[in-house]
């Protein structure tokens, strides 16, 4: 059962890959784009750390440590979740019948039929800055936290995307949802990247308790990098990513069978 | 034992009204004031195995909304369906194996990749076994002359070549039931009538239960045995062609372009129905009158420059049905 889906996801996913390559130009044109602009935030981070040397106490290796474990996260999220990028053309196109129609659950048809090459390639971008990082630091690969980190990792990449499918779903009852996927994206991957340290208490709640986005990066950072600041949180948090990700899941499919269960008596 | 039963189908559908303005918009955010859509209103049929049926109505009769019930996508609001012992539905995935869905508008196959591929994604999509795979493709290609292009990328294909792969799409996985939501539109004459005569085959070599929806009478003339109408929502005729068409189809329509606006056009048996500047619209019985007859009434009176026959169509007949109600 689960061989089925594996390799069926592959197929899915091959296809619209294979899809895609037929317009060569384009994906070149694509990846080229990525390189230079993930480049010029890096750059522009660094001078401006040149400048202020650290921001509330965190050093640049640690800010860029920072902004790659987010962005590790972020980018495997948007693999897995390429489909949700403009979700509501499904629905807005009745696209939504097709899928219906297959032996195959909708959630799982809808997301490996869809992987688009830029997130793969920033997501190689962003493994190499995280490595770079991370010697950048004082860390050093041992088993612990190799685990930590892939744990970390893991657990923040599935957090972004039940986000990212939660905001895609409301398109079901709404029909429309592309603008509230584009700015749950873009705020959930800026708040990843910087200690949410430097944000007034209000706007740490929401990350925290909210948008956890705040257990992507920022929480288990302090297990890593031994910071010890967790702004009146309980220090337990530095070790909170995997449950406050499967919390997530739950609630993210749940919210996802009742959407699906709206567009069956609606059909849009 | 019928394959499928439909009793008492109803869909109601919630439209919310909007105002216009900013202040109508926002506040049709929250008000909950909606109307009720009857898209299909206790609807009641049944179709035995192997038959081959003909769906048709008006645009928003109700068509598209019943196939949808049938095949699992949408939920019906009231009333009951029983596909092959299975509630479509509750049961979709299920039901999905074991049915064939061809939507005319929609390809559903993978627009920039070779046909072929198509076919081999839907082969592990649908668990289908290789050596039934390749006997169902052979059989497939051969019969709608695919083999020329099977590696060519489905965006390249003509309207007709990509309905005749959508067809194949559908029936790889040996269906029972075919439902085809318009499949013969946009089509040219050749496309259609390869197309209908594939259905008739496929229907009678394999045994599958065919349920088409269309707005070409000739479809439903050429491939159906049966006949149901659909007109806002409720089944307004359920029987064989030949009686409703006997009934209601017996009036043509005769175009003509006159060299100039004769002041009065007498005619036998012709009944002149409108009239816009030289253009006249004549309609006649073909059972009691020839277009040949009338055409020559019309040369020998007056000078003509154009003429144009047109057959009634479903629109046309399912007006008059409206209209004179069924007798």
């Amino acid at each position: 059962m689960m061989r089925r889906y594996i390799k069926l996801y592959f197929l899915l996913a091959g296809a619209y890959v294979r899809s895609r390559l037929q317009y060569r130009l384009s994906f070149g044109l694509m990846c080229f784009g990525i390189v230079v602009s993930e480049a010029c935030l890096l750059g522009l981070l660094g001078a401006l750390l040149a400048k202020f040397r650290t921001v509330n106490g965190w050093t640049w290796a640690e800010v860029v440590f920072l902004y790659g474990l987010g962005n590790v996260a972020h980018s495997f999220m948007r693999i897995l979740g390429s489909q949700l990028d403009d979700f509501d053309r499904y629905i807005i196109r009745g696209e939504l019948d097709g899928v219906l129609i297959r032996p195959v659950p909708p959630l799982f048809y809808l997301l490996a039929s869809r992987v688009e090459l830029i997130h793969v390639s920033r997501a190689l971008t962003s493994v190499a800055i995280f490595v770079v990082a991370f010697h950048l630091t004082d860390l050093r690969w041992t088993l612990s936290v190799a685990l930590f980190t892939f744990t970390t990792i893991l657990s923040g990449g599935v957090i972004m995307f039940t986000l990212m499918l939660i905001s895609a779903t409301v398109a079901l009852w709404t029909t429309k949802s592309g603008k509230l996927t584009d700015l749950l994206v873009a705020a959930t991957k800026e708040a990843a990247i910087f200690p949410i340290s430097i944000y007034p208490l209000a706007v740490r709640l929401l990350l925290t308790f909210i948008l956890p986005v705040a257990f992507v990066t920022y929480y288990p950072a302090q297990q890593l990098l031994q910071k010890g600041e967790f702004l009146g949180m309980p220090e337990s948090f530095q070790f909170g990513a995997p449950v406050v990700a499967l919390v997530m899941v739950c609630a993210s499919y749940l919210l996802w069978c009742s959407g699906l269960r709206r567009y069956h008596s609606t059909g849009s | 034992m019928p394959i499928i039963t439909v009793e008492h189908l109803s869909k109601h559908f919630k439209v919310y009204k909007r105002r216009t303005g900013f202040w109508g918009n926002l506040s049709s955010t929250f008000s909950r004031e909606h109307d009720i859509i009857k898209a299909v209103d206790n609807v009641n049929f049944t179709l035995e195995r192997g038959e081959l049926v003909g769906y048709i109505g008006a645009n928003g009769a109700g068509k598209s909304t019943t196939i949808k019930m049938l095949t699992g996508i949408l939920v019906p609001t009231s009333g009951h369906i029983d596909v092959m012992g299975l509630m479509p539905y509750r049961h979709r995935k299920e039901n999905t194996r074991r049915i064939g869905v061809v939507f005319g508008q929609r390809t559903q196959l993978w627009w920039d990749l070779p046909v072929i591929d198509s076919f081999e994604l839907l082969k592990h999509i649908y668990e289908i076994p290789q050596n039934l795979y390749k006997q169902n493709l052979e059989f497939f290609s051969e019969l709608l002359q695919l083999q020329p292009f099977l590696s060519t990328p489905v965006r390249r294909l003509s309207l007709g070549q990509r309905m005749r792969c959508d067809l194949t799409a559908a029936l790889l996985h040996n269906p029972e039931i075919l439902y085809l939501d318009e499949p013969t539109i946009g089509l040219d004459v050749v496309a259609k009538e390869q197309v209908r005569q594939f259905l008739r085959q496929v229907n009678a070599e394999r045994q599958v239960t065919v349920i088409l929806t269309t707005h070409d009478l000739n479809d439903v003339e050429k491939v159906c045995q049966r006949l149901i109408i659909i007109d806002s929502g409720k089944i307004i005729y359920n029987g064989a062609i030949d009686a409703l068409k006997k009934r209601y189809g017996k009036t043509r329509l005769l175009i003509v372009d006159l060299a100039q606006a004769y002041s009065d056009i007498q005619l036998e048996g012709v009944d002149l129905t409108r009239r816009d500047g030289n253009r006249i619209w004549l309609a006649f019985d073909r059972d009691t009158t020839s277009a040949s007859e009338v055409i020559a009434q019309l040369t020998a009176r007056y000078e003509i420059q154009d003429l144009t026959i047109s057959e009634p169509e479903i629109e046309e007949i399912v007006r008059r049905i409206y209209e004179l109600g069924m007798h």
